[in-house]
């Protein structure tokens, strides 16, 4: 399929050839902040000017064929990682590679044509695809948008294709219905047909599942699964479900306040967690038996205000084991003592 | 197993057949007048050997003599293998009694007695749900001499190639005749106590579910021991303006006792939020609701919906979906607490501003906060205010729907310790609805899985995730991903059936994975498989010999 769903040979060409050792996507040092509004009264008091630090620093790699999940608490930045990523979101600093490419360098007219290679498939496919759009339209949109396919025919041919590779087949059945003549699991797939027909090399999934229910789930993420072991495209996944990213992402990410605090493959991360706060989520994190019911190391309260991030370890006033340098110290990621693979990195003093 | 006596013999040829066929094993005399056999009853079921008794008792009087030996589960299944692999020790002759339709089902007498389920139209017995004539009247037509020959037939067969005997009426059961052993039905103790004679002349055929029922879920002996909460046969169907009727919930029994933690799971749309409601009194106005719930014996849906509202928040409160979502953005949160007590009189001013205090405190926030909006308090925060709204009348039933859905892992986590602390500090009774197995499997005792408007299986949690007897149960954790899991996660396929129209037979069988022929047209009925674990499946009447 890679041929049709690749007519991307020209976007490989407006970004120069890409070099084996290039990661798909590299993410370093992305900071997005986003300013809080000030009223007038406050700004002709001329109080200072507040950001929240939605993403603070964070850097990581993905490779093509790779699947990696970003973990955490909602407020955390996962999702404004992604958007940032898509371009919706302007960072104040850091670089997003793709391909080799700086995103962040590239003015609107110049990502333009890049942006087919990066797709998002969102979390509720209810809102995500136009009630009166025929499912036909909603795939073939994208192709009209980007200018790929040359006649209605050509373009209903990629489409077909796009849905029976997003498990919708026979796709001619679907063509012509409406959203909602199918079920979530069904509106999920077109909504990534959508996003395949481009042929992207990089699929960011914010909360795929978490909408679908329970019976349907396990479907979309062998999907996805699928897709990505197909070795055309690298998936980022966004996703508070550890069990879920456990399962199936190479590897894990977890986020705190706006950064990477441990990342590894996902066996390490889950088996043998680093930083407290990983320990902290696992632990929480329900079990299907009932005779696994270990005592949950629950953290009070909820994340802090990232407007106004903790000094030294930004976790340290939730931390069961603080210690005093805790509070001065920004700890960096770091290959832990505890680990088993060079390729594991947490964020703590204490490990 | 009826229509599969052997075609176009008569009597006398199935006779030979039948003896003796066992003449090669030398074990019993050709022609013998008196015949005798061992019936082999499961231990664990005293109705069973109740009926095998009876049986033994009424087939003596016309020459067949039945020896009821009482049995381990385990010694029937190893003499099944055994007879199965032709190792059976030549000195034991037994057959083993199946039991194969509903329990309280008499036909199994009546096959006994009668030629016509030999003779193969045994439908019409099933058609006829007025028993009792239709036993008298048969058993007045047969001499003992047709009697006994029946009984021969019956042998006959169980002695061909077959290592074992299903005797049922029902026609379905043919699929017994392959190498599988039929459950014998554990029961629950008759309501009435009287047992299987009261039951083959008295019990019509359809009130078989209320008894079996109202125990389901309710843990043994239950029928006798009243629980806090009992949920006997709710039916809730909604009636749309140019539409179907949509039966929503179909007939669904549990029960519970203050302190103990229920969990109803299954996918949207098979009626877990339905039947809370119905137990609030809060369907909406399309809806109709009948049978029972007992609280404390009385039964709050004895005058239609009006007479729910005398129990709704004092004996029964709720935590609904979205609660969080639901709090008056312009009312203070402790205000919103102290309403409810001013409505019910439970308290008024400043005294149910006190209270409102203290159960802010009791769901972990500082009882200051009261004085502050919803929007100042987050997420978890809001659904702790949910939660402390709904004890403010001090019920004893919780009903809580989806409560950490929209939660993030960690105040999941302070939700769910919140609810487990509160049923354990209060005694309350807690029935969580989720679909989130893993939640349900940490925080509840017992659990009922539903799917298409009924309890398909219910039990401890423990014994649902180890040993689930319904497929539905067992696919659903397989499609859930576990944190430590290897297996492979994987979908069920299909839907869910529209309950606007009747489904024929299993609702589970077109996405199930191990149908049986009989699923397309028996809709299996929740029975006891063993202590307190209850599933609706036809798999369960067979048990396959190891």
């Amino acid at each position: 399929m890679s041929e049709n769903g690749k007519a991307g040979s020209a976007t490989a060409g407006a970004m120069g050839t890409t070099a084996p050792n290039v990661p798909l996507l590299e993410v370093s040092d992305l900071k997005t902040y986003y300013q809080v509004r000030r009223g007038l009264t406050e700004r002709l008091a001329r109080r200072p000017k507040l950001w929240v630090h939605a993403v603070d620093g964070v850097s990581f790699r993905l490779a093509r064929g790779e699947m990696m999940a970003l973990v955490g608490e909602s407020g955390c930045g996962k999702t404004t990682t992604a958007q940032t990523i898509l371009g919706m979101v302007k960072p104040m600093g850091g670089s997003i590679r793709l391909n080799g490419t700086d995103l962040v360098k590239l003015g609107e007219r110049q990502l333009r044509p890049l942006r087919r290679t990066l797709q998002m498939i969102y979390q509720d496919p209810y809102e995500a695809l136009d009630p009166r759009f025929r499912v036909r339209e909603s795939v073939e949109e994208p192709m009209l948008v980007h200018g790929i396919g040359d006649s209605r025919a050509q373009r209903e041919k990629l489409a077909v294709e796009a849905l029976e590779r997003a498990g919708l087949a026979p796709a001619r059945v679907f063509l012509d219905r409406f959203p909602h003549e199918l079920s979530g699991g069904q509106r999920q797939r077109v909504a990534i047909a959508a996003a395949l027909v481009l042929g992207p090399d990089l699929l960011l999934a914010d909360e795929p599942v978490s909408m679908l229910d329970v019976s349907v789930r396990a479907g979309v993420l062998s999907l996805l699964d699928a897709l990505r072991r197909s070795g055309d495209m690298g998936i980022l996944m966004i996703t508070h479900d550890l069990s879920t990213a456990a399962r199936f992402a190479d590897r894990i990410a977890v986020m705190y306040l706006g950064r990477i605090v441990e990342q590894g493959p996902a066996r390490d991360v889950v088996r043998n967690p680093q930083h407290p706060y990983t320990k902290a989520l696992l632990s929480v994190v329900p079990k299907r038996d009932p005779r696994e019911r270990a005592a949950p190391q629950i953290l009070t309260g909820e994340t802090p205000n990232p407007i106004e991030v903790p000094a030294g370890c930004r976790f340290h006033p939730r931390c069961p084991v603080a210690v005093e340098r805790c509070r001065l110290e920004d700890p960096q990621l770091r290959l832990p003592a505890g680990a088993t693979t060079p390729a594991h990195q947490a964020a703590c003093l204490l490990v | 197993m009826v229509e599969d006596a052997p075609a176009g013999g008569g009597d006398g040829q199935l006779l030979d057949q039948a003896g003796y066929a066992r003449g090669s094993d030398g074990t019993r005399a050709k022609g013998d007048d008196k015949l005798s056999f061992d019936l082999a009853v499961r231990t664990e079921s005293p109705f069973n050997i109740q009926a095998a008794r009876l049986v033994a008792e009424m087939t003596k009087q016309i020459g067949v003599e039945f020896k009821v030996q009482v049995m381990s589960v385990d010694k029937l299944t190893e003499i099944t293998t055994q007879k199965k692999h032709g190792k059976m020790a030549p000195d034991f002759d037994t057959f083993i009694w199946g039991w194969g339709g509903d329990p309280y089902d008499p036909s199994l007498l009546l096959n006994l007695l009668t030629t016509k389920a030999i003779g193969g139209s045994s439908d019409s017995f099933y058609s006829n749900p007025d028993y009792d004539r239709l036993y008298d009247q048969q058993a007045a037509e047969f001499d003992t001499a047709k009697r006994k020959q029946l009984v021969q037939q019956m042998i006959a067969l169980s002695q061909r190639d077959l290592p074992y005997l299903v005797l049922t009426v029902d026609p379905i059961l043919q699929a017994y005749r392959t190498d599988r052993l039929s459950n014998v039905q554990q029961l629950c103790p008759a309501p009435n106590g009287d047992g299987i004679c009261e039951q083959v002349t008295g019990a019509p055929f359809t009130t078989i579910s209320p008894p079996v029922a109202a125990a389901a879920a309710g843990g043994p002996g239950a029928g006798r021991h009243m629980s806090l909460l009992e949920v006997s046969g709710l039916h809730v169907w909604f009636e749309p303006p140019h539409a179907a009727e949509v039966h929503a919930v179909q007939g669904v029994s549990f029960a519970l006792d203050a302190g103990e933690r229920f969990g109803l799971v299954g996918e949207s749309g098979c009626g877990k939020t339905t039947t809370v409601l119905a137990l609030m009194g809060l369907l909406p106005p399309n809806a109709s609701a009948a049978g029972e719930v007992l609280i404390n014996g009385q039964n709050i849906l004895a005058g239609g919906e009006d007479s729910v509202q005398a129990y709704r928040w004092k004996d029964v409160a709720m935590v609904f979906q979205g609660a969080m979502n639901a709090l008056n953005p312009v009312k203070k949160v402790g205000w919103q607490i102290a309403e409810p007590m001013a409505f019910h009189g439970v308290a008024q001013g400043a005294a149910a501003r006190k209270r409102a205090g203290e159960l802010l405190e009791m769901v972990g926030i500082p009882a200051a906060a009261g004085e502050r909006y919803p929007h100042e308090f987050s997420g978890g925060m809001r659904q702790r205010a949910a939660i402390a709204m709904a004890l403010a009348c001090e019920p004893k039933i919780l009903l809580a729907d989806e409560p950490t859905t929209a939660l993030d892992v960690m105040v999941q986590a302070q939700i769910l310790e919140l609810l487990m602390r509160l049923s354990r500090d209060l005694g309350l009774a807690l029935v969580l609805v989720t679909h989130d197995l893993p939640v349900v499997a940490q925080v509840c005792e017992r659990a009922a899985v539903m799917y298409a408007g009924e309890i398909v299986e219910a039990g401890p949690t423990e014994t649902l995730y180890h040993a689930p007897r319904h497929p539905y149960t067992r696919l659903l954790f397989a499609a859930t991903p576990d944190l430590y899991g290897q297996d492979a996660v994987i979908s069920i396929p299909g839907a869910p059936p529209h309950l606007d129209s009747e489904v024929a037979g299993c609702p589970f069988r077109p996405r199930c994975d191990v149908p049986l022929e009989r699923c397309a047209e028996e809709h299996p009925e929740l029975r006891l498989i063993e202590a307190a674990h209850y599933a609706a499946c036809h798999r369960n009447d067979l048990v396959v010999a190891p």
